[in-house]
């Protein structure tokens, strides 16, 4: 069953390796994990070490881009949700609901592991994620409809990408110091979103936080990335964060019909993940 | 000469003394990191076909131990060189900063 699943993962490589290096590939992740390795981070690390074969991006230091990224992400994360639960309740409510709650609590668990430095906690950062699908779900299917909606905003495009980079970075956490001066900082610069958010209610939301954040962020990396491969390659992470936010609200300005929201924010996910994936071919050279 | 990354630098150190195969390279490099860098067969596949592409590594053939196919790499020439001036790089980059340390050492061992 195990060797089976390995396998599988190994069709993420090219026909090409796979004929050439596969069986090789194949007993060294078994040999790994008999010896105590874990199945799913095996699992995980053929997979992506397949497909950044397949895109030409090998080479590319991920675990230090995630390094970069995951405690600010962390931090807008559970700023965005907590903002949501502040400001765009229906008056009278107190009660955000068990999604909402699950997020921010979730986005919580996430930051503080990402501090100590564990993994376990700081994977809750998929309840965040799961939230924002189940969220998105109920806006199409409910009868209830979301709770989460607000003006022009779907959850889905501006915070599941956020989310996504923040769980992935939690898979890629490695035991080390606690980082509590950076986590504080981080705390100390969620605090501070939330309060202008609030003070400014009347022009804010999660989807244009999600757009000024991600743009400042790329913008930020990608000067720090004229040095350095990791950085590059956070500016891609960061511009994949805030694309689908971008899109959605660019289309919604323009006043279009429904459909062509879903087409402008998926047309604009895939040009941007394009975009991302150029400058990720940068960092790995 | 372009940077090497921790694990990269680790997995070249391995096959100092000869050749490995990847589950012997893991090994090493847990035991030389000391336990800090721990590598997947994906990340190991991935440095290894980097380093051969650099010229760095080479394969050293192929031997079935236990039912499981495993191939040697070696250590060429110039990953040789190459891992040499990494290790003064780091070893001047570490003396830079001992004697800034050394300098104030009252304040650091208290």
């Amino acid at each position: 069953m195990r060797r089976r699943l390995l396998g599988l993962c190994l069709l993420a490589f090219p026909r090409r390796v796979r004929r050439t290096e596969g069986p090789v590939l194949l007993d060294l992740a078994d040999d790994l994990v008999e010896h105590g390795a874990s199945p799913v981070l095996e699992c995980l690390s053929l997979v992506r070490s397949g497909v950044a074969g397949r895109l030409g991006v090998s080479g590319v230091p991920v675990r230090p881009a995630l390094d970069r990224l995951a405690l600010p992400l962390a931090g807008f994360l559970l700023a965005a949700f907590v903002l949501r639960w502040l400001a765009f309740l229906p008056p009278g409510e107190a009660w955000p609901g068990w999604s909402l709650a699950l997020a921010v609590g979730g986005s919580l668990a996430a930051l503080i592991g990402l501090m100590l430095r564990r993994r376990l906690p700081a994977l809750l950062a998929v309840l965040p994620l799961a939230a924002c699908f189940v969220d998105a779900w109920r806006d199409l299917y409910s009868n209830g409809g979301s709770r989460w909606v607000t003006a022009s905003v779907n959850v889905l495009p501006a915070l599941a990408p956020t989310a996504a980079i923040v769980v992935a970075a939690a898979l890629a956490v490695r035991a080390g110091p606690p980082a509590t001066r950076a986590a504080a900082w981080t705390v100390a610069g969620a605090a501070a979103l939330v309060l202008v958010a609030l003070l400014i209610r009347g022009s804010t939301a999660p989807g244009t936080s999600v757009l000024a954040a991600g743009g400042a962020l790329a913008l930020a990396l990608i000067g720090a990335g004229l040095r350095d491969r990791s950085a590059r390659l956070s500016a891609a992470l960061a511009i994949v964060m805030a694309g689908p936010a971008f899109a959605w609200i660019a289309t919604g300005w323009l006043g279009v019909a429904d459909w062509m929201l879903y087409v402008g924010l998926y047309g604009g996910w895939t040009a941007l993940a394009l975009a991302a994936l150029a400058l990720a071919r940068h960092a790995a050279r | 000469m372009a940077e090497i990354r921790e694990a990269t630098y680790f997995v070249l150190a391995a096959l100092i003394d000869g050749p490995l195969h990847g589950y012997a390279i893991v090994q090493s490099v847990v035991d030389l990191s000391d336990g800090s860098v721990r590598l997947s067969a994906g990340t190991l596949y991935g440095a290894l076909t980097r380093l051969a592409v650099d010229g760095l590594v080479e394969d050293d053939g192929e031997e079935v131990v236990s039912g499981r196919r495993r191939r040697r790499h070696r250590l060429t020439d110039d990953g040789r060189a190459k891992l040499l001036a990494e290790a003064r790089r780091l070893r001047a980059s570490a003396a830079v900063v001992e004697s800034r340390l050394g300098a104030t050492a009252p304040a650091v061992s208290s």
